[in-house]
């Protein structure tokens, strides 16, 4: 029994020293006496150990490795480079040395007075199932007449980069003359298409920590012109500024500087508030699915 | 001295034991062990992984020089090995030095032992 584990101990070590050691050791177990036999047992266990840890440089089968395989018409099948081993030593230092350095780095990052990594990522939110069933329904609309004429709308500049997945989004769409958001036939039709259940949002920062100017300075109405105008509201609700497209769901907008904004929900749609001379905001363009809408304040 | 052998000084306790088994007459791994055994009075054993470990480090040195088998020996799986003149060299540079220790540690335990009045 004790042989058959010592021989199991011996077949473990590399093949190199089994191959010119083995029978010998194997020998020196079989003429040992019997009350000595586990202390060779162990011995064999720590050589096993110090064999593969601490004595990488005799183990040669790499090292045949490297050399040309012939096939059987002596061409050479494959070259492999020349293995490195580390020593176990310097491996054992790297590890050290590596585990201060990520716990200096943590501490560093915990107790330092320069609070330069404290910015605020905001959260990656993906469209679910539930949201883009509507959007499938919202894509009958999109060839409405009611969309404003080609000449108030222009190619957009990508923002974010075009790179970036873009889910569907529904149209904007053209509601009745002079009438509030939500109310009417044409209201009527696009609110069945709009999803029912709003999906809880991450909290992010809110714009009115971010932006130098109240809020208030952005709120308002806002009218792309046109045969059918189109009608964006801007409120400001809980510190953040939302954006109503009549017709659509209200989106949060995000702050990028103090007139650019980033539409939430989409990601890649934006909103750029424009000043006059005096400073104060007059028209707004938004730039969605690739298109751009100028759209005048109404005072 | 001793052509450079001192570089490879100190010697670790198992290499020196196992060059002094090897300088009297060429042996094979057990009788290695049981050598070793004798020199120290049973107080210093070799296990097989030690002894093959360091054999196979002298080896490599060229220190230790491996015969092969004896067709004589009772037990055909026994590989012999002898002492080379280098390691021969380095084991007399590793005596001289450990003579000096012994000799400056018994100066110095005489010196200071307390004087008899």
């Amino acid at each position: 029994m004790l042989r058959t584990l010592y021989r199991c101990v011996l077949r473990l070590h590399p093949p190199r020293f089994r191959n010119r050691f083995g029978d010998e050791m194997l020998s020196i177990l079989d003429h040992a006496e019997k009350r000595a036999a586990f202390g060779l047992l162990l011995d064999c266990l720590v050589s096993l150990a110090r064999q593969w840890i601490l004595r990488p440089q005799f183990h040669p089968d790499l090292a045949l490795a490297n050399s040309p395989q012939l096939t059987s018409d002596f061409i050479p099948s494959f070259y492999t480079l020349r293995p490195f081993r580390p020593r176990a030593t310097a491996v054992i230092q790297g590890l050290v040395l590596s585990t201060a350095v990520f716990c200096a780095t943590c501490f560093a990052i915990r107790y330092s007075w320069i609070h330069l990594l404290h910015v605020r990522i905001p959260e990656v939110q993906f469209e679910s199932q539930a949201m883009q069933e509507p959007r499938s329904n919202g894509r009958a609309l999109l060839h409405n007449p009611a969309v404003p004429p080609p000449s108030a709308v222009k190619p957009a500049p990508a923002y974010p980069p075009a790179t970036q997945a873009q889910p569907e989004l529904p149209e904007l769409q053209n509601p009745p003359e002079n009438t509030a958001p939500n109310s009417g036939e044409s209201s009527q039709e696009i609110i069945t298409t709009a999803p029912k259940k709003a999906k809880p949002r991450p909290l992010v920062l809110s714009a009115k920590a971010m932006l130098p100017i109240p809020l208030q300075s952005y709120v308002g109405i806002y009218i792309v012109p046109g045969p059918r105008p189109l009608t964006i509201w801007i409120r400001a609700e809980r510190d953040e500024l939302m954006m109503e497209v009549v017709g659509g769901q209200k989106q949060v907008l995000v702050p990028v500087s103090s007139t650019k904004f980033a539409v939430y929900s989409t990601g890649n749609d934006w909103v750029e508030f424009l000043k006059d001379g005096d400073g104060t905001i007059d028209r707004l363009q938004l730039f969605r699915d690739g298109q751009e809408f100028v759209a005048g304040r109404q005072r | 001295m001793q052509d450079g052998a001192d570089r490879f000084l100190p010697l670790s306790p198992a290499t020196l034991h196992i060059l002094l088994a090897l300088a009297g007459e060429d042996l094979h791994g057990y009788g290695i062990m049981q050598d070793v055994a004798r020199q120290s009075d049973g107080k210093y054993r070799l296990g097989p992984g030690t002894l093959y470990d360091n054999l196979q480090k002298l080896v490599e040195r060229e220190w230790v020089q491996e015969l092969g088998r004896r067709p004589g020996d009772d037990d055909p799986r026994r590989r012999y090995y002898c002492l080379t003149s280098l390691g021969r060299r380095v084991l007399a540079a590793e005596t001289a030095r450990l003579a000096d220790v012994v000799r400056e540690a018994r100066s110095r335990l005489q010196i200071g032992s307390p004087r008899r009045a």
